[in-house]
């Protein structure tokens, strides 16, 4: 639907870098890094991911050939990070986009139902967010076979029910103002109305929550895979570089701290660019008259 | 007992209010009139101490011998509901709703005395006879849901004169209520001033109605007053062509059936809306609206005064009036 | 010729618990409007003023008894005659500021009931003649919400409500949110674009002064019934029940 008029909010047209936020800047700054790394992997790595190389195994972070070392069978260990970063961004991504998708058309649905099936559906919803997440995975592994599938399955099941609440209570906000009020005045449909005029004003929570799933989707990615039942190998993943490299503490620390700190960059990025989306849009909405 | 000298309160960088003089005798009721950003409410916020944290303000408000400005806040705090008490505008979002009502009141009671249970008790049931309130027992164990608006104002008024101030600032209290009630309101106000012997400080938009408590009524537009005089020579007698405008643009109840019905002709309004702050013009901030604007109004214009306490600051003013 | 005819009405938001005894939101009004008169609606909070005006435009679901616009029986109407309802009875709302949706363009809103009425898009010569008319220059069309005053917001949403060409309008305390300097403007707005329009015309407020001055027929509203209804003139000036009584002297007071 062609409409030239419509545009986001009252952003001026020209914004000044140093007017964003800091956590803006820096939480993009290490998402897009992250971005560029996992597109990177489909066209080059410093070594085959599968390489072996048993005679330099175990070699230091900062030797010549291998700029952070190789693992016990003497794979190139940034290799593996880039492939995990790959693997990490496209569970996150994947799961986040299907759940906001379904969890919003669900708040949204529930948002312009009567309050008999806003109760029902709330109280699901608070169970549905109560179950722990890494259950429902280690079950789902168990019958439909551990690896990516399992662990995108798991995460959107985990994360409709968060979505959908996150969108309710500001949509049934949206609902309530005159000019929704108005739209039915003029012959608008319910449908017309929730996707035109109430889902543009909570795309901002919206975004903001996105940032922080992706966040917590990367984190349970490792998490599952450290446990053995996320992305098998050959697939690299971080998790289970980090669980191969525990037993090795004492002879190759670093060979735990890279995955570690690669999740730890991962996360706080996402983060911080949720942060910074926050902030971005909280003071326009105190700016206006 | 209030004076306010060569008061000047910013906002980032702009001038919210600039006062040069302004006075409450003891027992005195006075009218503080302007539109939505005139800046009304800011002066009697600042009196409290309860402008916002961005707000500097500099000069003299000075209470019964007391430097306001300045002071910190521990001591303002004292001063606050014991000497100076407020009622605020919209009862439902001012009283606590989880707590029931004849605690509120005991509460405010409590903060400025050490006198015991007993003694709070009876001055509780005192203070909801003086407002009026029939049924004290329902009304102590009520929350202030369970009240109407203008019982809930009631409450509100019990608690800004717990500990017996000597200065009442009521900011716009009866905007939120019905006009049968603001009636009854307005006259308990009125009344408790007069038994109480409290200086009134009555802020609104509506002329009528700070006519109907005040003796006294101040026209206040961007910050700064345009007009003060006895309340009732300011509405039958204005001087300055804003306070004119403000009276003709009054929807005033019709009394003959001539003033019914179709024709809108005697409808008048101002031009323009009041400009957002740091868009005021110079010299005198109404003059963009004006109809009756000189040249001599491109400059700052000082306060003149008339006669004793008849001032305005209006270069073309209504000639032939004060 | 009554255009806006309304028999035995009652109205609860819960209409179950109202038939087994609860109180109704509005009980038994029995009033009638003929086209090209100016009716005003007055009651205090409670009064159900406004779910009254919702009724007339159809927005709330009919309870008992009957309203009828234009020869037509609001409860009962197949969806082409709800939406030529829509077409024939606008609504002007009390908070302009909350009129509009804030993501939109002002141009895009005042086109909204002529792309969802007429199904399409209206062109950007004809909203600038719809704002001209209530005053407002074409460069509105590009601004947002919040860079115009309430009294500018209010006369936006006049344009965009007469947009469609209705026969009748309503008006939910028009100007109850609007600065004092600024409530006579829009109220003679109205006056004049009724007259220039020949529309019908229902004014909702709680000041009995504005209802006075421009309307020519009032019921009085109170806990949801009606106390007294009569010609302006007659109702305002010299009040039979001890209620609208009470109104007038409290609006008198206060009034300059």
């Amino acid at each position: 639907m062609a409409q030239p008029l419509l545009k986001f909010g009252s952003k001026p047209a020209r914004v000044r870098m140093s007017d964003l936020p800091a956590s803006l800047l820096i939480g993009g700054a290490l998402v897009g890094f992250l971005a560029c790394v996992a597109l990177l992997s489909f066209v080059w790595t410093p070594y085959d991911p599968i390489e072996i190389d048993v005679r330099n195994r175990y070699l230091p972070i900062g030797s010549d050939a291998h700029v952070l070392g190789t693992d016990k069978f003497g794979r190139d260990v940034l290799t593996q990070i880039i492939m995990g970063a790959r693997n990490s961004l496209f569970v996150s991504v994947v799961s986040t986009l299907i759940s906001l998708v379904i969890g919003t058309l669900l708040g949204l649905y529930v948002a312009a139902a009567g309050p008999r099936l806003q109760n029902i559906v709330t109280r699901g919803v608070d169970v549905g967010v109560a179950i722990p997440g890494i259950l429902v995975a280690m079950v789902l592994a168990t019958a439909i076979g551990p690896g990516n599938a399992a662990a995108i399955t798991a995460i959107i099941i985990w994360f409709i029910p968060v979505s959908a609440r996150v969108v309710i209570g500001p949509a049934i906000q949206v609902l309530s103002q005159d000019y929704i009020e108005a739209a039915f005045g003029y012959g608008r449909t319910k449908l017309f109305v929730l996707f035109n005029h109430v889902l543009p004003n909570i795309s901002s929570i919206i975004i903001v929550q996105a940032s922080v799933m992706f966040a917590a989707a990367i984190l349970i990615e490792a998490s599952l895979s450290f446990l053995g039942v996320g992305a098998q190998p050959p697939i690299a993943s971080w998790g289970r570089t980090l669980k191969e490299a525990q037993p090795l503490m004492e002879i190759a620390p670093s060979l735990m701290v890279v995955p570690g700190l690669a999740i730890v960059i991962a996360v706080l990025g996402f983060n911080l660019l949720g942060d910074g989306l926050r902030a971005l849009y909280d003071p326009q909405q105190t700016r206006k008259r | 007992m209030l004076t306010i000298r060569d008061l000047k309160i910013t906002i980032a960088g702009h001038a919210v209010a600039e006062i040069e003089t302004l006075d409450l005798v003891a027992g005195q009721r006075l009218g503080l009139v302007g539109e939505s950003g005139s800046g009304k409410s800011m002066i009697v916020m600042s009196t409290l101490g309860l402008q916002p944290k961005s707000a500097s303000i500099t000069g003299s408000i000075n209470f019964n011998g007391q430097e306001l400005v300045g002071l910190s806040d521990k001591k303002m705090a004292d001063i606050r509901g014991r000497l100076i008490g407020l009622v605020p505008q919209d009862p439902t979002k001012s009283l606590n709703p989880t707590m029931k009502v004849g605690k509120q009141i005991s509460e405010a009671i409590v903060l400025h005395s050490n006198a015991g249970k007993k003694w709070v008790d009876q001055r509780v049931r005192e203070l909801i006879a003086n407002v009026r309130l029939p049924d004290p027992d329902r009304i102590l164990r009520s929350y202030p849901h369970q009240l109407s608006g203008g019982q809930q104002q009631r409450v509100l008024i019990a608690i800004a004169i717990a500990s017996n101030p000597a200065l009442l600032i009521a900011d716009e209290p009866t905007t939120a209520l019905d006009v049968t009630v603001q009636g009854e309101i307005l006259e308990l106000i009125l009344t408790l001033s007069r038994e109480l012997d409290m200086g009134l400080i009555f802020v609104s938009h509506e002329l009528g109605v700070v006519r109907f408590v005040c003796d006294e009524i101040a026209v206040i537009y961007g910050g700064h007053v345009f007009e003060v005089g006895p309340a009732q020579a300011v509405v039958n007698t204005p001087l300055h062509r804003y306070t004119e405008a403000l009276i003709s643009s009054n929807i005033a109840m019709p009394k003959t059936s001539a003033d019914i019905g179709r024709d809108t002709g005697a409808l008048q309004s101002i031009d323009g809306s009041v400009p957002a702050l740091g868009a005021f013009p110079d010299g005198c901030r109404y003059r963009n609206r004006c109809e009756h604007e000189i040249a001599e109004c491109a400059a700052p214009v000082p306060m003149q005064t008339v006669e004793g306490n008849r001032r305005h600051r209006c270069r073309n003013p209504i000639s032939g009036q004060g | 010729m009554s255009i806006i005819k309304v028999k035995n009405f009652h109205f609860s938001y819960q209409p179950r618990a109202a038939q087994a005894g609860q109180s109704w939101t509005l009980r038994d009004l029995n009033f009638s409007l003929d086209a090209g008169g100016f009716l005003g609606v007055v009651g205090e909070s409670g009064s159900g003023k406004s779910t009254l005006i919702r009724n007339l435009c159809g927005l709330l679901p009919i309870t008992r008894g009957q309203i009828q616009v234009a020869g037509r029986d609001v409860g009962s109407l197949n969806d082409s005659e709800k939406l030529d309802l829509r077409r024939s009875i606008q609504l002007i709302y009390q908070n302009p500021k909350r009129s509009f949706d804030p993501r939109m363009k002002i141009g895009m809103s005042v086109s909204q009931p002529i792309r969802s009425l007429e199904k399409r898009v209206p062109p950007t010569a004809e909203l600038e003649t719809l704002l001209a008319r209530v005053g407002l220059q074409p460069d509105y069309l590009d601004r947002f919400l919040h860079e115009l005053s309430g009294g500018q917001l209010q006369r936006v949403a006049i344009a965009r409500a007469l947009s469609v060409k209705p026969i009748i309008l309503l008006a939910d305390e028009p100007t109850s949110a609007l600065d004092v300097s600024v409530q006579a403007q829009a109220l003679k707005l109205i006056a004049e674009l009724r007259e220039e329009l020949n529309l019908t015309m229902v004014l909702v407020s709680h000041d009995l002064a504005v209802v006075g001055r421009i309307t020519n027929k009032v019921i009085v509203l109170k806990a949801g019934e009606i106390v007294e209804q009569g010609d302006t003139a007659s109702v305002i000036l010299n009040p039979q029940h001890e209620y609208t009584q009470k109104l007038r002297a409290a609006a008198t007071a206060v009034s300059l």
